[in-house]
């Protein structure tokens, strides 16, 4: 009898956590922002986009599922798809992008993402988004150390990272999910799935609760200003990192600070009536410090290499209406603007190199 | 109508009962085939090996390693638990312990060994492990065992990426590779728990459902596989169906990106195909007492094309032979030594001392033919 009511539990408990994760398409108030007023394939897109999936991948941590939509592909790789309109061969530069989900293109169709604006910009270009959901700047390098043990050889490589390194959410030099991994594998650690995995579960996050151990909003913003640098530091090692891998391939590399609701003079109107839930107490400030401390990094010796690479995009959306969605994604006048930036920028490069050769 | 829906709610709560019983009942059997017994009876076997006779640290030593346990760690996928033993000792960086001549701040070098379980030391208590003997034939260094459990030469290469993101700059690196990146049970440019980890995640995406009745789901899988409805499971045969080059191709990668960082940050590199019971002579007597069993893995049936593969490609392969300077090939240093594997790969600290000495004489003769003295 009391193996029974065990058994029963277990499978109650994987059918709430089961049902739990579903979608949360029924509470997007981002599809009745300004941003979308008029756009046709707004609603479509946002249906897609709670129905995309990511699995555990060794060394990054995840990857996106491959898929098919109308607005949102992912291809076999797990990458979103750029709409490119010429095949990739030696006669025409390739050009990578790195980042997070605001380089994904979290809030835009297939056609309406940096690296696709930035494809119909430029001729004799094919570009490849290997942004991810929640990537950090260390995330970004090793997708793309991965990419070049593959056979992989960019002529480009552009990073547009900050807000995923942030110091909230997460160690640093570490990923953002890392504790939520960590947790689920709990007793797994010798190659086999944990035992009663839902029960525990349960029986943890009801001990969580009981002990006021979850990570509360207001606490969640309050960083020291150790850890801060910290994290300046980690996306700065990342981008040496990745300076270093460019630098043995012949590869040019850019890297952004990426604009966000937090820095600058964003012109956040379009988002009143969200309340809290996307600018929570103390991310702008902490976010803002963050970033000093990077640029601030940046001049000394070990980081100024990086100079030349560098540019500081946390101003590009000052004051221009209807961008943000919350607290970083962008609609896609936002990527516009940031493709634009990126074409303007390797332009400089490029006319500086020949100038040089 | 009342007892009609009584009748049919009972029947529904013995039905939900007995699928979940089912499920229970199954879930633990998997979990149990695989772990506990195994694990037991090969670390009893070991102990009782002439590698051990005499030494009286050993049997504690299988004690607290099978207490020894991993968690989950951004980039590289896993790193020890901090523990404090008798003879097995893990730091708060998940790091094992070696025993340092000198202390950090005063040593003349710093030196980082990477690897997988034959560096971190299983097998060995903590002052007969490799990085260890390294460390008590040279007393101005203070040396850093980044090894861990299965790790492949891309974990290794991304723990130090981290390691040195922190701070660490070591001045001599050294890579001891080539078993866990054979073909088994994996598919290259994947580490060796990826399947087990992204099976654990399914649902945990913040979006994906749950594998609802997983155990329920791989007995059925098992019942049509044996019965010949099924093909192999997918993970199984996954290794089987790439070819040897990619994973050698990997493991060259791996080793490229580690020189890479090293130049950058002008750091000594060297680069070691590790021995294992597959390749050269080695002396296995000692193992007649653990039966064929062990030696049936698939690595060491691939292991000899594997490392081949791996020498052809750094000798003929342009992309590779940057490599050739930093490389030492130790797959026959165990040639007629006695009782120094434990199982195909695995060390007694004999064995380890071994390496040790040689991982010494190799870095000692680079650098004097570098000072162009013989």
């Amino acid at each position: 009898m009391l193996l029974s009511m065990v058994a029963v539990l277990e499978l109650v408990f994987q059918s709430y956590f089961a049902l739990k994760n579903q979608p949360a398409e029924y509470h997007n108030p981002r599809i009745s922002i300004a941003n979308y007023k008029g756009v046709e394939w707004a609603d479509a897109y946002w249906r897609e986009h709670f129905t995309r999936r990511f699995e555990y991948d060794s060394y990054v941590g995840w990857r996106g599922i491959a898929f098919k939509g109308t607005h949102l592909n992912i291809d076999d790789h797990g990458y979103r798809v750029t709409l490119n309109s010429m095949e990739p061969s030696d006669d025409i530069r390739e050009v990578a992008f790195l980042g997070g989900s605001t380089m994904w293109g979290e809030g835009s169709n297939d056609a309406n993402t940096i690296p696709s604006l930035f494809a119909g910009m430029v001729d004799s270009a094919h570009v490849r988004n290997l942004g991810q959901w929640a990537f950090t700047a260390r995330q970004s390098l090793i997708s793309l150390q991965q990419e070049i043990a593959q056979g992989y050889r960019p002529d480009w490589v552009i990073s547009y990272d900050g807000v995923n390194d942030a110091p909230y959410g997460r160690r640093s030099f570490a990923n953002k999910r890392e504790e939520q991994i960590r947790i689920a594998l709990k007793g797994a650690d010798r190659n086999s799935l944990p035992f009663l995995w839902a029960t525990k579960r349960f029986a943890r996050a009801l001990m969580m609760i009981f002990s006021g151990d979850e990570d509360k909003l207001p606490d969640r913003y309050l960083v020291d200003e150790a850890k801060s640098l910290e994290c300046a530091r980690d996306v700065l090692e990342s981008w040496l990192s990745l300076k270093a891998t460019c630098d043995a391939y012949g590869t040019n590399l850019l890297v952004i600070l990426q604009p966000n609701a937090g820095v600058g003079q964003p012109n956040l109107s379009n988002l009143k009536n969200f309340g809290k839930g996307f600018l929570e107490d103390g991310k702008a400030e902490t976010t803002a410090r963050y970033y000093d401390q990077i640029k601030s990094l940046l001049q000394n010796d070990r980081y100024d290499v990086l100079l030349p690479h560098f540019i500081d995009l946390t101003s590009a959306f000052d004051e221009v209406p209807n961008v943000y969605l919350d607290f970083c994604h962008v609609s896609p006048n936002g990527n516009a603007i940031i493709a634009e930036e990126v074409r303007l920028r390797l332009n400089k490069m490029n006319t500086e190199q020949n100038a040089t050769d | 109508m009342k007892k009609t829906v009584k009748l049919i709610g009972i029947n529904l709560f013995i039905i939900v009962g007995l699928v979940a019983l089912t499920e229970l009942f199954l879930s633990a059997y998997f979990n149990l085939k695989d772990q506990s017994h195994k694990e037991g009876r090969s670390q009893s076997i070991r102990l009782a090996l002439p590698n051990y006779e005499g030494e009286k640290w050993a049997s504690q030593y299988w004690n607290e390693y099978a207490e020894h346990r991993l968690e989950y760690h951004s980039y590289v996928g896993w790193k020890g638990i901090p523990r404090n033993g008798k003879q097995l000792n893990i730091d708060n960086q998940g790091l094992r312990k070696t025993s340092n001549q000198v202390a950090e701040k005063e040593a003349i070098e710093e030196v980082a060994f990477l690897g997988g379980s034959t560096m971190w030391g299983t097998g060995a208590n903590d002052e007969g492990t490799i990085p260890s003997f390294y460390a008590s034939l040279n007393d101005s260094s203070y040396i850093k065992n980044l090894g861990q459990l299965a790790y492949l030469a891309q974990q290794g290469f991304l723990a130090l990426q981290c390691e040195i993101a922190k701070g660490y700059r070591p001045d001599l690196v050294i890579s001891y590779e080539g078993v866990n990146n054979t073909p088994s049970g994996r598919t290259p440019f994947g580490h060796s728990r990826e399947h087990q980890i992204r099976s654990i995640m399914v649902g945990a995406d913040g979006a994906r459902k749950e594998e609802f009745l997983w155990a329920t789901k791989r007995f059925l899988q098992t019942l049509s596989s044996l019965l010949g409805f099924d093909e192999k499971p997918d993970f199984t045969s996954r290794s089987n169906n790439e070819p040897i080059e990619a994973f050698a191709i990997e493991l060259l990668e791996s080793w490229l990106a580690l020189k890479t960082m090293c130049d950058a940050n002008e750091t000594e590199l060297l680069l070691i195909l590790q021995p294992n019971a597959s390749v050269g002579k080695p002396d296995l007597s000692n193992l007649e007492k653990l039966g064929m069993e062990h030696f049936r893995d698939a690595m060491l049936t691939k292991s000899p094309e594997f490392y081949a593969q791996v020498k052809t490609l750094m000798k003929e392969n342009e992309r590779y032979s940057p490599l050739i300077v930093h490389f030492a090939d130790f797959s026959e240093v165990l040639d007629g030594v006695p009782n120094v594997y434990i199982d195909y790969c695995h060390l007694s600290p004999r064995g380890n001392e071994v390496i040790a000495k040689k991982i010494d004489d190799t870095i000692t003769q680079r650098r004097l033919s570098r000072n162009g003295q013989p």
